[in-house]
Protein backbone atom coordinates (compact mmCIF):
# COMPACT_ATOMS: atom_id res chain seq x y z
CA UNK A 1 0.00 0.00 0.00
CA UNK A 2 2.68 2.60 0.83
CA UNK A 3 4.76 1.69 -2.06
CA UNK A 4 2.95 3.03 -4.94
CA UNK A 5 1.45 5.78 -3.00
CA UNK A 6 5.45 6.60 -2.03
CA UNK A 7 6.02 6.15 -6.07
CA UNK A 8 3.55 8.63 -6.62
CA UNK A 9 4.31 11.20 -3.81
CA UNK A 10 8.13 11.21 -5.43
CA UNK A 11 7.02 11.40 -9.10
CA UNK A 12 5.81 14.63 -8.03
CA UNK A 13 8.67 15.67 -6.11
CA UNK A 14 10.78 15.12 -8.83
CA UNK A 15 8.37 17.49 -11.35
CA UNK A 16 7.90 19.98 -8.71
CA UNK A 17 11.62 20.03 -7.94
CA UNK A 18 12.47 20.22 -11.25
CA UNK A 19 9.84 22.91 -12.20
CA UNK A 20 11.46 24.98 -9.51
CA UNK A 21 14.63 25.01 -10.62
CA UNK A 22 13.38 26.39 -13.54
CA UNK A 23 11.53 29.01 -12.33
CA UNK A 24 14.86 29.77 -9.76
CA UNK A 25 17.44 29.72 -13.39
CA UNK A 26 14.64 32.12 -14.45
CA UNK A 27 15.41 34.26 -11.78
CA UNK A 28 11.40 34.09 -10.89
CA UNK A 29 9.59 33.60 -7.40
CA UNK A 30 7.73 30.30 -7.16
CA UNK A 31 4.00 31.07 -8.65
CA UNK A 32 -0.08 29.95 -7.78
CA UNK A 33 0.56 26.70 -9.90
CA UNK A 34 3.86 25.44 -8.10
CA UNK A 35 2.41 26.61 -4.60
CA UNK A 36 -0.69 24.33 -5.31
CA UNK A 37 1.44 21.77 -6.61
CA UNK A 38 3.37 21.36 -3.38
CA UNK A 39 0.43 21.92 -1.44
CA UNK A 40 -1.01 18.94 -2.94
CA UNK A 41 2.04 17.24 -2.22
CA UNK A 42 2.38 18.12 1.62
CA UNK A 43 -1.58 16.81 1.73
CA UNK A 44 -0.55 13.81 -0.28
CA UNK A 45 2.75 13.07 2.04
CA UNK A 46 0.39 13.59 5.72
CA UNK A 47 -2.35 11.06 4.37
CA UNK A 48 0.60 8.79 3.64
CA UNK A 49 2.16 9.41 7.22
CA UNK A 50 -1.22 8.87 8.69
CA UNK A 51 -1.81 5.67 6.88
CA UNK A 52 2.01 4.25 7.61
CA UNK A 53 1.59 5.18 11.06
CA UNK A 54 -1.79 2.98 11.16
CA UNK A 55 -0.55 0.32 9.67
CA UNK A 56 2.93 0.52 11.66
CA UNK A 57 0.59 0.68 14.81
CA UNK A 58 -1.15 -2.37 13.57
CA UNK A 59 0.44 -5.32 12.80
CA UNK A 60 2.62 -4.64 9.67
CA UNK A 61 6.10 -3.52 10.73
CA UNK A 62 9.09 -2.94 8.17
CA UNK A 63 12.39 -5.07 9.59
CA UNK A 64 14.27 -1.53 10.52
CA UNK A 65 10.92 0.24 12.14
CA UNK A 66 12.28 2.95 13.92
CA UNK A 67 14.28 4.04 10.73
CA UNK A 68 11.09 4.31 9.08
CA UNK A 69 9.50 6.19 11.32
CA UNK A 70 12.08 8.51 11.33
CA UNK A 71 12.16 8.75 7.76
CA UNK A 72 8.14 9.09 7.81
CA UNK A 73 8.65 11.81 10.36
CA UNK A 74 10.94 13.88 8.32
CA UNK A 75 9.20 13.39 5.41
CA UNK A 76 6.12 15.46 6.88
CA UNK A 77 8.30 18.39 7.95
CA UNK A 78 10.77 18.66 5.09
CA UNK A 79 8.08 20.73 3.33
CA UNK A 80 6.51 23.59 5.72
CA UNK A 81 9.96 23.49 6.38
CA UNK A 82 11.16 24.69 3.09
CA UNK A 83 8.09 27.05 3.05
CA UNK A 84 9.19 28.64 5.74
CA UNK A 85 12.47 28.84 5.13
CA UNK A 86 11.63 30.21 1.33
CA UNK A 87 8.74 32.29 2.29
CA UNK A 88 10.75 35.79 3.35
CA UNK A 89 13.76 35.28 0.87
CA UNK A 90 12.34 37.19 -1.75
CA UNK A 91 15.42 36.41 -4.38
CA UNK A 92 15.68 33.07 -6.85
CA UNK A 93 17.16 31.20 -3.73
CA UNK A 94 13.88 31.14 -2.14
CA UNK A 95 12.55 29.52 -5.49
CA UNK A 96 15.48 26.95 -5.16
CA UNK A 97 14.87 26.59 -1.54
CA UNK A 98 11.84 24.58 -2.10
CA UNK A 99 12.90 22.82 -5.10
CA UNK A 100 15.55 21.30 -3.01
CA UNK A 101 12.82 20.20 -0.20
CA UNK A 102 10.85 18.68 -2.79
CA UNK A 103 13.89 16.46 -3.60
CA UNK A 104 14.76 16.02 -0.54
CA UNK A 105 11.26 14.28 -0.20
CA UNK A 106 11.72 12.39 -3.53
CA UNK A 107 14.70 10.95 -1.90
CA UNK A 108 13.14 10.24 1.68
CA UNK A 109 10.13 8.49 -0.47
CA UNK A 110 12.63 6.08 -2.12
CA UNK A 111 14.13 5.30 1.25
CA UNK A 112 10.59 4.53 2.80
CA UNK A 113 9.62 2.64 -0.15
CA UNK A 114 12.85 0.50 0.18
CA UNK A 115 12.16 0.06 4.43
CA UNK A 116 8.71 -0.61 3.59
CA UNK A 117 9.19 -3.46 0.78
CA UNK A 118 10.77 -5.85 3.92
CA UNK A 119 7.04 -5.85 5.40
CA UNK A 120 6.04 -9.50 5.09
CA UNK B 1 26.30 43.27 7.03
CA UNK B 2 26.36 40.84 9.25
CA UNK B 3 22.49 40.47 8.49
CA UNK B 4 23.52 39.47 4.55
CA UNK B 5 24.98 35.67 5.82
CA UNK B 6 21.16 34.38 5.73
CA UNK B 7 19.96 35.88 2.45
CA UNK B 8 20.19 35.01 -1.22
CA UNK B 9 22.03 32.62 -1.74
CA UNK B 10 22.99 31.88 2.19
CA UNK B 11 19.01 30.66 2.57
CA UNK B 12 19.32 27.84 0.23
CA UNK B 13 22.92 26.99 2.75
CA UNK B 14 20.96 27.53 5.57
CA UNK B 15 18.27 25.16 4.17
CA UNK B 16 20.82 22.56 3.23
CA UNK B 17 22.67 22.71 6.81
CA UNK B 18 18.95 22.22 8.55
CA UNK B 19 18.70 19.19 6.43
CA UNK B 20 21.86 17.51 7.23
CA UNK B 21 21.26 18.85 10.95
CA UNK B 22 18.07 16.97 10.64
CA UNK B 23 19.55 13.85 8.68
CA UNK B 24 22.68 13.37 10.59
CA UNK B 25 20.56 13.28 14.10
CA UNK B 26 17.97 11.00 13.40
CA UNK B 27 21.04 8.63 12.06
CA UNK B 28 22.81 9.20 15.05
CA UNK B 29 20.17 8.71 17.41
CA UNK B 30 18.62 5.44 15.79
CA UNK B 31 22.71 4.21 15.59
CA UNK B 32 23.02 5.07 19.59
CA UNK B 33 20.01 3.75 20.79
CA UNK B 34 19.44 0.40 18.81
CA UNK B 35 23.02 -1.02 18.15
CA UNK B 36 26.00 0.83 19.76
CA UNK B 37 27.63 -1.69 20.33
CA UNK B 38 27.88 -2.93 16.46
CA UNK B 39 29.83 -0.19 15.37
CA UNK B 40 31.22 2.46 18.51
CA UNK B 41 33.70 4.38 16.52
CA UNK B 42 31.03 4.80 12.98
CA UNK B 43 28.29 5.42 15.58
CA UNK B 44 30.35 8.27 17.93
CA UNK B 45 31.29 10.07 14.77
CA UNK B 46 27.86 9.93 13.49
CA UNK B 47 26.95 11.64 16.43
CA UNK B 48 29.46 14.41 16.38
CA UNK B 49 28.46 14.95 12.69
CA UNK B 50 24.86 15.48 13.57
CA UNK B 51 26.52 18.47 16.54
CA UNK B 52 28.69 19.82 13.81
CA UNK B 53 25.18 20.27 12.01
CA UNK B 54 23.19 21.72 14.35
CA UNK B 55 25.71 24.42 15.71
CA UNK B 56 26.73 25.07 11.95
CA UNK B 57 22.81 25.29 11.18
CA UNK B 58 22.47 28.18 14.04
CA UNK B 59 25.15 29.82 13.53
CA UNK B 60 24.81 30.57 10.04
CA UNK B 61 20.94 30.98 10.54
CA UNK B 62 22.12 33.61 13.47
CA UNK B 63 25.02 35.55 11.48
CA UNK B 64 27.16 34.06 14.64
CA UNK B 65 30.59 34.31 11.73
CA UNK B 66 33.50 33.10 14.21
CA UNK B 67 31.20 30.47 15.40
CA UNK B 68 29.64 29.32 11.55
CA UNK B 69 33.59 29.51 10.65
CA UNK B 70 35.11 26.96 13.01
CA UNK B 71 31.93 24.88 12.55
CA UNK B 72 32.30 24.97 8.60
CA UNK B 73 36.39 23.93 8.99
CA UNK B 74 35.84 21.48 11.74
CA UNK B 75 33.26 19.50 9.81
CA UNK B 76 35.77 20.36 6.36
CA UNK B 77 38.21 18.43 8.23
CA UNK B 78 36.17 15.78 9.89
CA UNK B 79 34.72 14.80 6.37
CA UNK B 80 38.40 14.61 4.83
CA UNK B 81 39.84 12.62 7.90
CA UNK B 82 36.83 10.54 8.61
CA UNK B 83 36.23 9.92 4.44
CA UNK B 84 40.31 8.85 3.54
CA UNK B 85 39.90 6.75 7.39
CA UNK B 86 36.51 4.89 6.28
CA UNK B 87 38.66 3.85 2.95
CA UNK B 88 41.49 2.95 4.31
CA UNK B 89 40.44 1.01 7.27
CA UNK B 90 36.68 -0.13 6.09
CA UNK B 91 36.53 -2.65 9.38
CA UNK B 92 35.82 0.03 11.76
CA UNK B 93 33.22 1.39 10.02
CA UNK B 94 30.87 -1.77 9.24
CA UNK B 95 28.31 0.80 8.75
CA UNK B 96 27.52 4.11 7.11
CA UNK B 97 28.36 7.45 8.92
CA UNK B 98 27.39 10.84 7.08
CA UNK B 99 31.33 11.20 6.29
CA UNK B 100 32.05 8.00 5.33
CA UNK B 101 34.05 8.19 1.83
CA UNK B 102 33.53 11.97 1.75
CA UNK B 103 29.89 11.42 2.12
CA UNK B 104 29.28 9.71 -1.23
CA UNK B 105 26.25 8.09 0.05
CA UNK B 106 24.39 11.65 0.11
CA UNK B 107 25.99 12.35 -3.03
CA UNK B 108 28.94 14.34 -1.64
CA UNK B 109 26.92 17.01 -0.41
CA UNK B 110 28.98 16.73 2.96
CA UNK B 111 32.23 17.60 1.32
CA UNK B 112 30.66 20.43 -1.02
CA UNK B 113 28.80 21.87 2.20
CA UNK B 114 31.80 23.25 4.26
CA UNK B 115 33.55 24.10 1.46
CA UNK B 116 30.27 26.52 0.16
CA UNK B 117 29.70 27.78 3.89
CA UNK B 118 33.82 28.56 4.09
CA UNK B 119 33.26 30.73 0.51
CA UNK B 120 30.11 32.36 1.69
CA UNK B 121 31.37 33.55 5.14
CA UNK B 122 34.25 35.06 3.13
CA UNK B 123 32.28 36.46 0.78
CA UNK B 124 30.18 38.41 2.67
CA UNK B 125 32.94 39.33 5.59
CA UNK B 126 32.86 42.52 7.20
CA UNK B 127 35.19 44.71 5.21
CA UNK B 128 36.77 41.83 3.54
CA UNK B 129 39.02 44.15 1.57
CA UNK B 130 42.63 43.60 3.53
CA UNK B 131 40.80 42.42 6.51
CA UNK B 132 42.54 39.32 7.72
CA UNK B 133 42.08 39.81 11.60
Amino acid sequence: MIGPLAVAIAALALVLAVAGGVLAARDLRPGKPLLQGVLLLQLLLLVQGGIALVKVVGDQRPDQTAAFVGYLAVSVIMIPGGLALSFEEKSRYGTLVLAVACLVTAVLQERLGTLWSTVA
Amino acid sequence: MSTELGRGPGRLLIAVYATFAIAASSRAGLQLATAFSEAPVAYLLSALAAAVYIVATIALARSARRLATYACAFELVGVLVVGTVSLLVPSEFPDQTVWSAYGLGYGLVPLVLPVLGLLRLRATAPGRAGNRG
